[in-house]
């Protein structure tokens, strides 16, 4: 037998608004911190500064990728949530059209 | 709710127009995914979360290290720590409840496989009857009927059952390391978790003897739907060893011998007293464990120093310092270095188990005792 997992559509939509949101959040956290990079980087010369910014831009790449993660697989269960929630209603509607037609 | 229940990380979204005009559109019905592709799902997800290797020491040891060089640093380290930290752990427990919730249902349906019990009761929802009966998850009433075929019903546990299965599977995870569907997944494990729940202290005769006669697809039904339905709390050895100490800090603050204060009757209302405020201690952490690392150590710290201990009373207060120094020891460190420290990383996993912890408030003065005193005896003579 084949397992399956049921989940209330609805619920399925707000944990991808909720990875969705915080995705943005993180986003938003690490342009600020890139911004904050560039300052320093402005402000301090010399070979240590140097390998601050690289580090650093390093490991703002690699949150850009969690964050990346998060609101694209906030953007997937939303959309499976709306795909799989209208199923029984498109083919609701399209029954009742054959039954009126078939009277 | 359970700790890591999906809804936790959703009541509290701030939605925006077009979310809520999707939301207020959507039916309430339930739909079907593949288990295997929740499998893969989760397991690409951990794995990409893990490989990014973002934590706390990659960040202190590389691109920040240049800060402090420069003596800018620690609390901005720590906060920038703290806040990785959490953002990997929402992640892992996000999929850690999507995955236990699958398993859950993995278990109900094979429930139903295995019973092989026709109703007509099946959820309805998005897809057709055939593929429906085919493959359908079962509803409630199906289930507890399917337990009741084996002469026990889930309401038929009282407190001191779920405490004493609690226990009993704590100390199967804690010595198996593994988690909680390992167990109920594996037929010789959970024949060793029933071998053991009879030759528990902590179950009554009246499980024991439905238990005598169980086979071992109804006990996996059960333990599944205790948990799920939070009955059932485990604690990590980590809290278990906390506790251990705890209360051997307060059979000292007593003058009394440890073994005496968990076991001798004259002093089961110190133990019981001590217990309830641990738990107002354990209450207010977790009420604090959102702030950031700033807020909760200036909290933490404000009631060590007696400034302002906000809703607690003294004993309680007395027990948050007392959780506090017994951190410290656990973590050889002082309770000074912990207060001006990251007190939050230090105090949060302790609420980790604090479901299980919980439990024990409804239970009499007597229950309490014994069932602590079950624990920690064992404990020492392991």
């Amino acid at each position: 037998m084949a397992n399956i997992f049921k989940i209330n559509c609805k619920e399925l939509y707000k944990i991808g608004a909720f990875f969705n949101l915080q995705g943005n959040n993180l986003k938003n956290i690490v342009d600020n911190m890139k911004k904050t990079n560039e300052d320093i980087k402005a402000l301090w010369n010399g070979i240590d500064s140097e390998m601050f910014y690289e580090n650093y831009n390093e490991f703002l790449v690699s949150i850009n990728e969690v964050e990346l993660f998060m609101i694209e697989k906030g953007e997937l269960l939303k959309e499976m949530a709306i795909k799989h929630g209208n199923i029984d209603k498109d083919l609701s509607s399209n029954l009742e059209w054959r039954s009126n037609n078939d009277k | 709710m359970n700790e890591n229940s999906i809804q936790n990380y959703t009541e509290n979204i701030e939605y925006s127009g077009e979310d809520l005009m999707n939301l207020n559109s959507l039916p309430e019905k339930e739909i079907f995914l593949n288990s295997a592709s929740i499998t893969d799902l989760c397991s690409n997800w951990k794995s990409r979360v893990n490989n990014l290797n973002l934590t706390s020491e990659r960040i202190t040891s590389s691109a920040l290290r240049y800060f402090s060089s420069y003596g800018i640093l620690e609390n901005y380290c720590v906060s920038l720590s703290t806040a990785i930290n959490s953002i990997i752990l929402t992640i892992n427990n996000i999929n850690d409840s999507i995955n236990n919730s699958k398993n859950s249902q993995i278990m109900v349906d094979e429930s139903y496989s295995n019973n092989k019990v026709i109703n007509n009761d099946y959820t309805t929802n998005s897809v057709n009857n055939s593929y429906r009966k085919a493959n359908t998850t079962v509803n409630n009433n199906f289930y507890n009927a399917s337990i009741n075929s084996n002469q026990m019903g889930v309401n038929d546990f009282n407190l001191i059952d779920y405490i004493g299965i609690s226990v009993v599977l704590s100390k199967f995870l804690s010595a198996s390391n593994s988690t909680f569907f390992d167990i109920v997944n594996d037929d010789i494990k959970i024949e060793n978790v029933k071998k053991e729940l009879l030759n528990s202290i902590n179950i009554t005769d009246e499980l024991k003897k439905s238990l005598l006669n169980m086979d071992i697809s109804a006990l996996k039904q059960i333990l599944v739907k205790l948990y799920s339905s939070g009955n059932i709390n485990l604690i990590n050895s980590e809290n278990i060893e906390f506790l251990n100490s705890y209360f051997t800090k307060i059979a000292n603050i007593n003058n009394i011998d440890y073994n005496s204060l968990i076991s001798n009757a004259e002093n089961q209302q110190l133990l019981y007293n001590n217990f309830n405020y641990f738990n107002n201690a354990l209450n207010y952490i977790d009420s604090i464990s959102s702030d950031n690392v700033f807020r909760f150590r200036e909290k933490i710290l404000n009631i060590y120093e007696g400034k302002n201990i906000y809703n607690l009373d003294s004993n309680s207060v007395s027990a948050l310092k007392t959780m506090i120094d017994v951190v410290a020891e656990n973590n050889n460190t002082s309770s000074e270095q912990i207060l001006n420290g990251d007190s939050r990383n230090y105090l949060l996993p302790i609420i980790n188990s604090k479901e299980f912890f919980y439990m024990f408030c409804n239970l009499d003065m007597e229950n309490n005792q014994k069932i602590l005193s079950n624990i920690f005896y064992r404990e020492e003579i392991e």
